[in-house]
């Protein structure tokens, strides 16, 4: 994740960093002589299982929809995108192209970016976009780095990202707007950010109108927070809100006055007339439901599901990697695991395969170091570490000094594992692997199940000698201190930081390495050229791995599961946004 | 005379009693490890000192305990009970929205329950020690015996996947919206909107889950209404009009039955109170948008304001329901002197 | 001995209360034996091996990580039948001194001791249990501590009311005049009279607690992975009621199974000691 900014200069398919995938466009066709019937003749029934759907109340508010809820990816539209068809007849490339916004420059030194908006673009509400929604929707974002109302923030715009960050947002005159960031990043990074749905641009003049104040925050201005989140939409996307009440129901229809897609992208115009969007957090019900007809797409349904799902001639599946997945973290300060030798041996130990193919039911891949699947030199650090090396990890830990006791084991440690699924993974199947696979070297896991939040309590306490499996957006809700927010971020960043005391780079035992790795990140993230930049990001995941406090376990996979009846469904960066151009009903 | 004095002795314990609730949720909040303000903020927030220091102060946290106290008070009667950290919204407003659907279903599944009860304990009473009486029996006791998320489990699968009689999980059908919010349950809702094709879609996706909370306390029901109905059939006045050549018939629906009914009344309340238990793990499986499914969210995410308030507010109306329950009593059969 | 030689007859007479008990003890039994009997761990991760059917070397087929169904319901019955136990009996010795104390010695101790059981009662059980277990970290052991501090409060009422009638008779009064002290009396004379309701009140709360159990283990804040138990076997069943019914079905099954022999068993013993039931049987009156 970290190593995906610095490798994002080459980076073709770049996906905001940080983004959960929770894909949610589905498609099946129905074969002959089953029972589903064809009861939504234009409208979309669809949900994604474990939706999370950012922080908010579930309302209106995209620039804190971490989660890209399917109503909001249809409602709001941004200055960039991904080309849909480029995706799909590419073979999954992310191509980035100007959506509302026509055109742009970059200045010399790669710091200012001058942007041209396209004219005659309305919103919803009928209010021409103008520059100054655009200023207006940005600055929104980097208010919210700041305030209690968001727990996430879109990496380049705060500060505390590795990325340096945008600094501001200027109108030019009513259609060019420029951004000047704090420091250089590669185009990519830039436009993919411009890209995420939190930097969607909204009716200023509509969410002005409706702005309130925040008691907690000395009365600051909300920037429509409040209203937004209570179901209120400002939109300029091809859906427009039918009903909306948070928590409860989303309906969103075509808008009949929308004014794109781009000319220049030949997209066709959608087809499907209502779409009803149902937040179900539950695999088994969902599934009922898909199965009787009820729900015409369900995603991220858990891998075990997925794999039999395969099966049922009424439901049809696709998907793609996943951006995100699980890995085990190490509290690196105290006891056994203080020593880096300890932490490479229960990495070998690990059985890469069986967890992907039994944790996960197969639905995932072995990724395990931070260049995720398909990012530019992934190969190099996915399976660095054969499965169960229990001989070698064996003497390893021998040498490290940490004999078998009279009961049987070397020590104890406690390895802490969420109880939802995430991701379409399993946290508890793939924990409970984990711990099978550290018996053959004689260390004794003991799984306690606690969320995040709850679990960080106890990094904090010198004592403890723990390991957990992570997702790779859990950070943000779990450290609010940033005490162990060091533990997983490059060392650089984080001797500065107030804070930083369990980090591993407060491990004594390997200065030399900390500071190796310091600089090899220091580095990767000056270099602009992209094959030393590459080279840079491979060297450093792989001492990462050798070192470090962390291991991929697997790389999730993006499902899909749609009515056998559906067609033109596919799973896109954009989610159900990428594919609801050419998604019809087929009889 | 003696009657007021009771009722506002009775409100005045009443009063007390939530008083005591109050303070131990608060007592609760104190214990659970977590920072409040680290929550709030979120991780990178909290590294701006001035706003760690603003939402200190305006919470109080730096104050003594006893203060605290006060201020929990204070905003507890002004309607400020935090927010949550998983939807982010006010905690009284995610209660609010969510606490009709579990008055809804409790209600409809209490009145489905006592229908079938009280008449099955009758009968079973008037035809006792009959296959029929010990068939209710083993009926009423089976009820009592499964968990309700088990049942709850097996109804889902076998009458709605298998047998497709009833619709799936949750309030309303995906193409249908909920009628404007007047009481927020949607069967009285729906027809106060004059929308009969909603409130006939909630009927159907009510039917289920109620039935399923409410088996435990049919069978309990059932068994009470049996053995009170079996003695009243014992008392005196039964036999007189016995003697006097009555039919059975009339014996039983003049004299027996208006006295046995007294009695339901006393534990009404109880079983009321006791079905409520199962309300968590009924919404839990039937995706029931109610007070049950929130507290369990809540518990996932470590929401803990939530949590809190959620059990706070479940706490108040159980305590307030009980001393309406024995308000009722009272009034119903003066007689009773409760201590 | 009379009374328990009576009392015996009744149970006796009842062929459902007899069965009862014969469940109810071969479950206990099979609880104690399980950790010898069981064939295979019950965490035994077996890849490869996933939702087996029932045959030969599973005799309940395994589950989605392989393992042995049959050792996990033996462990999950032995984890809830011993547990609810361990709630019943705390629950039971807060209950039953309180209620005792409160019936007994009446007065202010009573009033409070009853607002106190008030306040308790005020929160409905099963949500103060959820706040409990998730405040003292999850785990089968603040689930039963969780509902066993909840619990007390029922067995407290019908002791008092039970000890409020006892209260009145005659043996109370001459153990007064023998100059025994309150405590004596209470715990010496009293309280042995109640035996009944209380075995009564156990047998009902046995079912009751286990359902409870199981339902905070189905919630998550009960049993924790890997340990099995019925609660959670339902819960992981659910997810996989298409690929194996069986998983879902059987613990539930095996809780009605127990919790209904503890409900009938306790039902026909509480008729057994109804006192105009067994004047019938006796023909005369019992003292």
């Amino acid at each position: 994740m970290i190593v995906a900014i610095v490798a994002g200069a080459s980076y073709v398919t770049m996906v905001p960093r940080q983004m959960p995938q929770t894909g949610s466009s589905a498609s099946t066709t129905a074969p002959a002589g089953t029972t589903v019937q064809v009861i939504h003749n234009n409208t979309l029934v669809i949900t994604e299982v474990g939706a999370i759907w950012g922080n908010q109340k579930f309302g209106c508010d995209p620039a804190l929809d971490y989660g890209s809820s399917p109503y909001n990816l249809l409602m709001y539209e941004s200055l960039f995108a991904f080309d849909p068809i480029a995706f799909r007849d590419q073979g999954g490339v992310y191509k980035v192209v100007p959506w509302l916004a026509q055109s742009y420059t970059v200045s010399p030194d790669g710091l200012v970016y001058t942007i041209n908006l396209r004219q005659g673009i309305r919103f919803h509400s009928g209010n021409t976009m103008t520059a100054d929604d655009v200023v207006y929707s940005l600055n929104r974002v980097l208010f919210y780095d700041w305030t209690p109302l968001a727990t996430y923030t879109v990496g380049g715009f705060a500060s505390y990202s590795p990325d340096p960050g945008f600094k501001s947002v200027q109108k030019v005159d009513d259609y060019t707007v420029t951004i000047t960031l704090a420091g250089y990043m590669s185009e990519t990074d830039v436009t993919g950010y411009l890209t995420s749905i939190i930097t969607s641009i909204l009716d200023s003049k509509l969410v002005q109108a409706h702005e309130m104040t925040i008691p907690e925050l000395g009365n600051a201005k909300d920037f429509g927070y409040t209203w937004l989140n209570d179901g209120n939409e400002a939109g300029s996307g091809p859906y427009t809100a039918t009903s909306i009440v948070p928590a409860s129901s989303w309906q969103v229809h075509y808008f009949d006055g929308y004014w794109g897609p781009p000319p220049e992208l030949n997209l066709p115009k959608p087809t499907i007339k209502n779409v009803i969007i149902v937040k179900d957090n539950e695999d088994t019900d969902t599934r009922l439901k898909l199965l009787k007809g009820d729900i015409d797409i369900a995603s991220d349904f858990v891998g075990q599901t997925v794999a039999s799902l395969a099966n049922d001639p009424t439901v049809k599946i696709t998907g793609g990697p996943a951006q995100t997945g699980f890995h085990l973290d190490f509290h690196c300060v105290y006891g056994p695991l203080k020593d880096w030798r300890v932490r490479k041996a229960i990495k070998m130990s690990i059985n890469y395969t069986q967890v992907v193919q039994q944790g996960a039911a197969g639905q995932g891949y072995v990724i395990e170091g931070i260049i995720q699947r398909h990012e530019l030199g992934w190969e190099k650090t996915a399976h660095y570490f054969a499965d169960a090396q229990y001989d070698q990890a064996n003497k390893l830990l021998d040498e490290a000094g940490y004999p078998v006791q009279a009961d049987g084991f070397r020590f104890h440690i406690n390895l802490y594992i969420r109880p939802q699924p995430r991701y379409g993974l399993d946290f508890v199947s793939i924990g409970l692997i984990v711990r099978a696979n550290l018996q053959n070297v004689h260390i004794d896991v003991a799984p306690i199940v606690m969320n995040p939040s709850e679990f960080y309590g106890h990094v904090y306490t010198p004592s403890e000698q723990m390991m957990w499996v992570q997702a790779y957006d859990d950070f943000w809700t779990i450290d609010p201190l940033g005490l162990v927010d060091s533990a997983l971020g490059p060392a650089a960043r984080v001797n500065a930081e107030p804070g930083g005391k369990y980090g591993w780079n407060q491990t004594t035992q390997i200065p030399d390495q900390v500071n190796k790795i310091d600089s090899e990140y220091a580095y990767a993230l000056s270099v602009h050229d992209p094959a030393q930049r590459l080279n840079a990001t491979q060297t450093l995941d792989m001492d990462y791995l050798e070192y470090g406090p962390m291991v991929g376990l697997v790389q999730g996979t993006n499902h899909v599961a749609y009515n056998a009846h559906l067609t033109g469904v596919f799973w896109g960066p954009r989610h159900i946004w990428s594919c609801i151009w050419f998604i019809q009903w087929s009889s | 005379m003696q009657f007021r004095y009771y009722i506002i002795k009775r409100i005045f314990f009443q009063i007390l009693v939530v008083f005591g609730v109050i303070t131990l949720a608060f007592l609760v909040t104190k214990a659970i490890p977590q920072d409040p303000v680290a929550i709030l903020l979120g991780p990178y927030a909290m590294r701006n000192p001035n706003l760690v220091r603003e939402v200190t102060h305006t919470w109080k946290l730096d104050r003594p305990l006893w203060e605290q106290y006060l201020y929990y008070l204070q905003n507890i009667v002004t309607g400020n009970w935090g927010r949550s950290i998983y939807t982010r919204g006010p905690v009284i407003e995610d209660l609010v929205a969510r606490f009709p659907a579990t008055l809804e279903l409790s209600l409809f599944a209490f009145a489905i329950a006592m229908a079938i009860a009280i008449p099955s304990g009758i009968l079973s009473a008037v035809y006792r020690d009959t296959p029929l009486d010990h068939l209710a029996r083993v009926i009423s006791i089976a009820g009592i015996s499964a968990p309700g998320f088990w049942w709850g489990i097996m109804f889902l699968y076998v009458f709605y996947y298998l047998l497709g009689i009833f619709p799936g999980s949750g309030r309303l059908g995906t193409n249908f919206v909920a009628p404007p919010h007047v009481t927020g349950m949607y069967l009285i809702d729906s027809v106060l909107a004059n929308r009969i094709d909603i409130f006939w879609d909630a009927l159907k996706h009510i039917l289920l889950p109620a039935f399923t909370l409410g088996i435990g306390s049919c069978g309990m029901a059932s068994r009470l209404t049996r053995s009170a109905m079996l003695e009243v059939l014992r008392k005196d006045y039964i036999k007189t009009a016995r003697m006097k050549g009555l039919p059975e018939r009339v014996v039983i629906i003049k004299h027996a039955l208006r006295n046995c009914l007294l009695a339901p009344v006393t534990w009404m309340a109880f079983l009321f109170g006791s079905m409520l238990e199962g309300v968590v793990f009924i919404e839990v499986i039937f995706r029931w948008d109610g007070m049950g499914q929130y507290v369990v969210n809540a518990i996932f995410e470590s929401d803990y304001p939530a949590l809190m308030a959620a059990v706070l507010v479940i706490a108040i109306i159980y305590s307030t329901g009980s001393l309406v329950a024995d308000l009722l009593y009272h009034v119903l059969d003066p007689r009773v002197t409760v201590y | 001995m009379r009374e328990w030689h009576l009392t015996w007859l009744m149970i006796r007479k009842s062929k459902i209360a007899m069965i009862a008990a014969g469940i109810l003890g071969s479950v206990i039994i099979i609880a104690l034996l399980a950790p010898w009997i069981v064939p295979y761990d019950p965490t035994a991760i077996t890849p490869g091996r996933e939702f087996l059917p029932p045959d030969n070397s599973h005799l309940l087929g395994t589950d989605n990580l392989g393992r042995d169904v049959l050792s996990r319901t033996l462990m999950g019955l032995r984890a809830s039948v011993f547990a609810s136990m361990f709630v019943v009996a705390l629950s039971s010795m807060v209950g039953i001194p309180v209620g005792g104390v409160s019936g007994y010695l009446g007065g202010k101790i009573d009033t409070l001791l009853m607002r106190i059981t008030d306040i308790v009662m005020g929160f409905p059980g099963i949500t103060l249990a959820l706040l409990l277990a998730y405040a003292m970290g999850r785990g089968i052991f603040s689930a039963a501590l969780a509902l066993g501090v909840v619990g007390w409060t029922s067995s407290a009422r019908i002791i008092r009311s039970v000890v409020l009638s006892e209260k009145q008779r005659d043996y109370v009064m001459a153990a007064k005049v023998l100059g025994k002290n309150n405590f004596q009396i209470l715990f010496g004379e009293v309280l042995p009279n109640c035996l009944y309701p209380i075995i009564v009140d156990v047998m009902l709360r046995m079912g009751t607690t286990i359902v409870a159990l199981a339902g905070l283990s189905f919630v998550g804040v009960g049993v924790q992975p890997p340990q099995p138990d019925l609660g959670v076997a339902v819960s992981e069943g659910r997810q996989f009621i298409f690929e194996d019914p069986l998983l879902s079905i059987i613990p539930g099954v095996l809780i009605l199974i127990i919790v209904l022999s503890y409900n009938l068993l306790g039902d026909r013993l509480r008729d057994a000691l109804d006192p105009n039931l067994r004047r019938e049987l006796v023909g005369g009156s019992v003292e």
